[in-house]
Parts: structure tokens; C-alpha cells; sequence
């Protein structure tokens, strides 16, 4: 079997430096890629099951066919969590009644963030959680998810991984496959973004 | 004009300027409590890796005495430092909306002294962790 890997990190980076930055090109799939046999293997977000707000248990391959945008906070973030979700707020004005997207924000506090933790800071969100799911799961499952969105997206590729408290957003397309990000503490960038969803949303739905 | 520049040493902490305001003490909290969360994920990736050297010692014939020494106190140390963090950050974050402004003062200048400590802590249990680790390879 001939098997190689190509870590394609750097250069993918480098090729999106402002990391959000709308293209006339179609997006690239980012993130590691394999050669198994002759085929290319891309890098996939995993099926790993979650809880959400209202303690529905849900796996992410549920989402198929939808694209997502998802950041990684915890309720008590003094700092760059508030300011990382006004702008997912900003995100999900725009795209609240586009049924072909959906928001995910990940819990990497297990051990104050309860299912009714979430659904309180949900509630007081004001937001719809059909749309926009607050989810949790296991530490150890939650920190090898945030390992598999960041990989795709640092830019350092000997930086330690996972979650790195630099608040990005992560655009998902609907096969589970990273897309894009931008920075969630600088709205500029978020706006930027916008043209990022959008184009990714024209590629998805022809 | 306030100078922001913090003074510290690792007997007595981080010190700011007597006239330092309640702003510049959060501001202060909070580039400490930014510095120090990158650190979670590798807390956590060096427990998992110290918890699967225990797995892997427990599946020896020789029973618990291939348990390699320190690993409980080495797991211990790993989990207690994220899990301070995470009790610093659910305290600060409800006592610093629920304080009034005349106890703000005294809240912040022991806040700052707080996370100081547990960003210490976390430091020190991923060195601690990383030295027991490379003297007992998986």
C-alpha cells in the first residue's frame, strides 16, 4: 500500500494569509491529506457524539449536508469568549433563516458547563438552538475535536494543538470538510468572513 | 497617566503602580489569564499521555508494583492546574458582575495576585509533567 502524507498546513495558510479573505477560486479543503492507494483522503471533522442544551445527544455527521460554523468557548470567559461570541451573533443575523446553515459553539469547560448552564446562556442569547447549538461532551473527546478543527488552522504547524484560546471561527462545508476561518476577536475579519460563507454557499448549491 | 507595567517576582506576585486604576488592574488579569490558556490544550494532551502510560503498566503481570513511581502525583498535579483555571474563571467572572464599586478595588488587586498563582501552577505541572514523562517513556 502506498501511503503518504502530505502535510499541507503551511502552505495552505500562507495561500489564505488573512485567513478570511473572500476568492474568486473555489475554496480549498484545509487541513492534512493522505494518499491511500492512489486515492486522496481529506482531513474530516469525526462523527463523535455531542450533547446539546436541551440534552439531546447528537452526532455531528447529523449535520451532513449542512454547512457549519463553529468556535470553542466556555461560559465564563472573562476575555476573548464574549467578544468572540458577539460576533457569532453578528454571524448567526445573517444567516438565521438560511436553512442550509448552523452554528456551533463547543463547551471546553466540562466542569462548570453544565446542560443547564448551556441552556441558560442559550436562553439568554436570545437565540434559536435549531440553528445555533450550544454543545458538550466528554474533556478528552471535546479537546481531540478542537485538535481536529485547529490542526487545520494554525499557523505554526509545530504550535501545540487544540483549543488556543485565539477565539477563530471555523467554517464547515457539508461534508465535514474545514473551508475556512477567520479570527473571532477581530470583526474585520469576520466580515470578511461573510464573503467566505457566502462563496462557499454558492460552490455547496449550484 | 497610569504606567501599566507589572513588576513582579516570584515571592510577591505581580505588583502594579499605587495609582493603577480598576481598569488597568483588569487589563492586567486578563493578558495573565490570555497568556495562560494556550496551556490548557497541553495540559491536557501530556494527562492524556501520562493516563495511557498508566493504562499500559497496568496491563503487566507484575501487578501494581509496575505502577512507575510519581505518575499519581504527576496526574494529580496536571489535573489540578486545569481545573484552578477553571474555577479562577467561573469565580472572577460571576463575583465581577455581582461586586459594587467600592469593593471593586480590593476584588481586582486579589484577582490579579490569584490568576498570577494558578498560571504559576499550570506552568510548573507541565514541566514537572514533560521531565517525569521523558524519564518514563511510554
Amino acid at each position: 500500500m502506498v501511503r503518504t502524507l502530505f502535510l499541507l498546513i503551511l502552505a495552505v495558510v500562507i495561500a489564505y494569509g488573512t485567513g478570511c479573505k473572500s476568492e474568486n477560486k473555489s475554496l480549498p479543503i484545509l487541513g492534512n491529506q493522505e494518499i491511500i492507494n492512489g486515492d486522496t483522503i481529506r482531513h474530516i471533522i469525526p462523527d463523535y457524539l455531542l450533547t446539546d442544551q436541551d440534552s439531546h445527544q447528537l452526532r455531528i455527521s447529523e449535520f451532513d449536508g449542512k454547512l457549519y460554523i463553529a468556535d470553542f468557548f466556555f461560559t465564563s470567559c472573562p476575555s476573548i469568549c464574549p467578544r468572540v461570541q458577539k460576533q457569532m451573533l453578528r454571524l448567526y443575523d445573517k444567516y438565521k433563516d438560511d436553512q442550509r446553515v448552523l452554528l456551533l459553539s463547543h463547551t471546553i469547560d466540562q466542569r462548570h458547563d453544565s446542560v443547564t448552564v448551556l441552556n441558560r446562556y442559550a436562553k439568554n442569547m436570545g437565540v434559536n438552538t435549531e440553528k445555533w447549538k450550544f454543545l458538550t461532551a466528554e474533556k478528552d473527546t471535546i479537546f481531540h475535536l478542537a485538535d481536529q478543527y485547529f490542526v487545520s488552522v494554525v499557523d505554526d504547524p509545530d504550535a501545540p494543538k487544540g483549543f488556543d484560546h485565539s477565539g477563530r471561527i471555523i467554517l464547515v462545508d457539508k461534508n465535514r470538510h474545514i473551508r475556512g476561518f477567520c479570527e473571532g476577536t477581530d470583526p474585520e475579519s469576520v466580515t470578511a468572513f461573510f464573503g467566505t460563507v457566502d462563496q462557499l454557499l454558492a460552490e455547496e448549491y449550484k | 497617566m497610569v504606567s501599566c507595567k507589572q513588576k513582579s517576582n516570584a515571592d510577591q506576585g505581580p505588583t502594579l503602580p499605587k495609582d493603577a486604576t480598576v481598569e488597568t488592574y483588569e487589563a492586567e488579569i486578563l493578558k495573565i489569564h490570555d497568556e495562560a490558556m494556550p496551556m490548557m490544550s497541553e495540559l491536557n494532551q501530556l494527562e492524556t499521555q501520562v493516563r495511557n502510560i498508566r493504562i499500559e503498566a497496568s496491563k503487566s503481570d507484575e501487578g501494581s508494583s509496575a505502577m512507575p513511581d510519581g505518575i499519581d502525583d504527576v496526574l494529580q498535579s496536571l489535573k489540578t492546574s486545569q481545573n484552578a483555571m477553571l474555577d479562577w474563571m467561573e469565580y472572577y467572572s460571576a463575583m465581577r458582575t455581582k461586586l459594587e464599586q467600592d469593593v471593586m478595588m480590593s476584588f481586582m488587586q486579589a484577582e490579579l495576585q490569584k490568576v498570577a498563582v494558578v498560571k504559576k501552577k499550570m506552568e510548573e505541572s507541565i514541566s514537572k509533567a514533560k521531565v517525569w514523562i521523558a524519564a518514563h517513556p511510554s
